[in-house]
């Protein structure tokens, strides 16, 4: 009959009278308690009713089950969290978001057991890459970078100072001296730019974005690593034709630490523009001045080249949130005057003209654009955009060989800076999570090792 | 439970029930999506219960995603699986859990310690009345933490209001033995906490407050 049904348990603990069917004995202490929580089923919640109605003892253990059970939970209320009143969100988008954020740890995990090697460059880099992040907007949108990238670009082309080497070869142009454009980067909003872009735009402009243009590099794993101390580091140098320089005095916090030194080889690189993709990406960016530059005619591809110098980071820290890098490159040998990179211009465009064009953009802020313009001395300096809530200034470095110019960044929040200045052919930085004092102390006290 | 076989990494192992003669990552990075989608709400739900809030509970998620990512020899199959995910998601946040209220437990003795010593300024709040409840939890604390571990999860979990069938698989017991070894943490919790609760009332009385 019905108890005939359900599990051992029942049986054992119901065995039913052959003749009558009544239950004879009581019910496990378990039983209890689950049929007190609701999770018995429906014929075993029916038979312990009928049961309990009739077992008086059975009903002072239910009473005194119950009992437990309330002061516990009674008292475990105060002790457990309380429950979020906001809304479990959907499965299926709670799970797929939560995919792509496990899947991104693990590329990023895969990304920094790769690089783990490498040593402080990496380090270095990624702290500053982290600083510019961070002072960068956080959220760009896709099509917001683009646009932001091409603009980099042609900003690049017109503010090079190219006109005095217009009838070299290559055009090159390497640094002597440093200037800051301030650029509201998320508020890149005043250039013209697409108003409403749909996802499908998006993931055309990224895919445009890889077809802009070729890399090249001859760069490879091998292009940096990490060296055992000063003297590696030096020995490194002197083939490139340059002393290590070392702090002569430390902030206190990094006052006795061992750095870690990195040397990366000289590389060369270049870029290929493709000029029509350039143009298409910008008449889909929908803005009629961008796509109206002067592009020169006849030319499908543009090549930038690039070559580096060879360089050594000294790296003091815990490679995680606090750091102080001195990243110094030697003179490129035949690169002409100035410091670090050279970076080469295609001949065939005009870069006064693409330079004009820019500064004409009805878009651009007129601060920027007066920035721009105060800048003298157009082929010797290098003009470095930085965020509107960083500050800039003007700092003379008491350098090896007297005292040089040097451009001083800091962000908005006095969470990081950074120092560039060169030196006769020789470009150093100092940057990370350090004020301005302890910068300029670490860069006034630099000596050859 | 452990039901494992070889040494073999989840990626290769489930990917295609062939441990070792995978042909591509692709593969068994398909394969993972796929157990992660399938098992995400559960784990997610009983992190939602134990922790309280959607943010603790994802955090702890992805957490529990990795671990069963880098474990070595993982559940052959889906029962197993599942059960496997139960078990580290309640642990997980059984130890989030009591390592978050310890810390409060502890600050909020403090707390106590020091609003004895300091004159009661305003009367929004009964300060006897607040105190009070805050020891109360402290000694929740402490009677929890003087129980066995396995009734001290039975009691979270079963209060966290997880069914019997869930709280079977997280802890590894039989599902029918649930309501007897819960009836039996309850009564072992109310019998410490009111021997706890007196010997306090009677410094309490002693210190004359």
């Amino acid at each position: 009959m019905l108890a005939l049904s359900h599990g051992s348990w029942f049986v054992s603990y119901f065995p039913l009278d052959a003749e009558d069917g009544a239950i004879m004995r009581c019910i496990d202490e378990g039983r209890l308690r689950a049929y007190l929580d609701g999770q018995v089923t429906e014929d075993e919640r029916m038979a312990f009713a009928t049961h309990l109605d009739g077992c008086a003892l059975c009903a002072g253990r239910l009473r005194a089950l119950d009992g437990d059970a309330h002061v516990t939970a009674a008292l475990l209320a105060h002790w457990l969290p309380t429950p979020s009143a906001s809304v479990a969100p959907s499965e299926e988008r709670c799970a797929s978001v939560a995919l792509a954020r496990f899947q991104a740890t693990l590329r990023e995990e895969a990304r920094a057991i790769e690089l783990a090697p490498r040593g402080p460059f990496v380090v270095l880099k990624e702290q500053m890459t982290a600083m510019l992040t961070r002072l960068t907007a956080p959220r760009l949108r896709p099509a917001l970078a683009a646009v932001s990238l091409v603009t980099i670009l042609a900003v690049v082309l017109a503010f090079s100072p190219i006109n005095s080497l217009a009838d070299q070869l290559f055009k090159t142009f390497r640094v002597q001296q440093f200037a800051a454009v301030a650029v509201r980067v998320p508020g890149m909003t005043e250039l013209p730019q697409p108003q409403q872009v749909t996802p499908d735009q998006q993931l055309q402009l990224q895919q445009m974005l890889a077809a802009l243009g070729t890399p090249t590099t001859d760069a490879t794993k091998d292009t940096v690593a990490e060296v055992a101390d000063s003297a590696a580091a030096q020995a490194f140098l002197a083939q490139h034709g340059a002393t290590l320089q070392v702090p002569g005095q430390l902030p206190a916090a990094y006052s006795g630490m061992t750095p870690r030194y990195g040397t990366a080889q000289p590389t060369s690189s270049t870029y290929t523009l493709n000029v029509a993709t350039a143009q298409q990406y910008l008449a889909l960016a929908n803005s009629p001045e961008l796509s109206s530059l002067p592009w020169p005619a006849g030319v499908s591809q543009l090549t930038f080249g690039l070559d580096t110098p060879a360089a050594v980071a000294t790296y003091y820290g815990d490679g995680q949130t606090n750091g102080l890098g001195i990243v110094q490159m030697a003179n490129l040998p035949n690169a002409g005057p100035g410091a670090g990179p050279a970076l080469k211009l295609p001949d065939e465009l005009d870069v006064n003209a693409f330079r004009a064009a820019i500064l004409a953009l009805p878009g651009l802020p007129q601060d920027t654009v007066a920035q721009v313009k105060n800048v003298q001395d157009w082929d010797r300096t290098l003009i470095i955009p930085v965020p509107q809530d960083a500050t800039t200034k003007n700092v003379t470095i008491d350098g090896i060989n007297g005292e040089n110019p040097g451009l001083l960044i800091l962000d908005g929040q006095g969470r990081g800076s950074l120092l560039l200045w060169q030196d006769k052919g020789t470009l150093y930085a100092v940057g990370g999570t350090v004020n301005e004092a302890d910068v300029l102390l670490v860069a006034n006290n630099l000596k050859p090792r | 439970m452990a039901t494992s076989v070889g040494s073999d990494s989840l990626a290769r192992n489930l990917a295609n029930g062939e441990p070792g003669a995978l042909a591509s990552g692709e593969r068994q990075g398909a394969r993972f999506e796929t157990l992660f989608l399938r098992h995400y709400g559960r784990v997610f739900g009983i992190l939602r219960r134990l922790l309280g809030s959607n943010e603790a509970a994802e955090d702890a998620a992805q957490e529990v995603f990795l671990r069963l990512y880098r474990q070595e020899a993982p559940p052959p199959d889906e029962a197993g699986l599942s059960r496997w995910l139960a078990r580290v998601a309640t642990n997980l946040g059984l130890n989030i859990l009591r390592s978050d209220r310890r810390q409060r437990s502890h600050l909020q003795h403090s707390a106590v310690l020091d609003r004895a010593e300091e004159p009661v300024r305003e009367e929004r709040h009964d300060p006897a009345r607040v105190a009070l409840a805050q020891e109360e939890t402290a000694t929740v604390h402490a009677v929890l933490d003087g129980m066995g571990e396995r009734a001290q999860a039975l009691l979270i979990l079963r209060n966290s209001g997880l069914a019997y069938a869930e709280i079977a698989d997280a802890l590894g017991v039989a599902p029918s033995s649930v309501g007897t070894l819960l009836a039996r943490a309850e009564r072992e919790f109310r019998k410490r906490y009111e021997a706890l609760d007196r010997a306090e009332g009677a410094r309490r009385t002693e210190r004359g407050e």
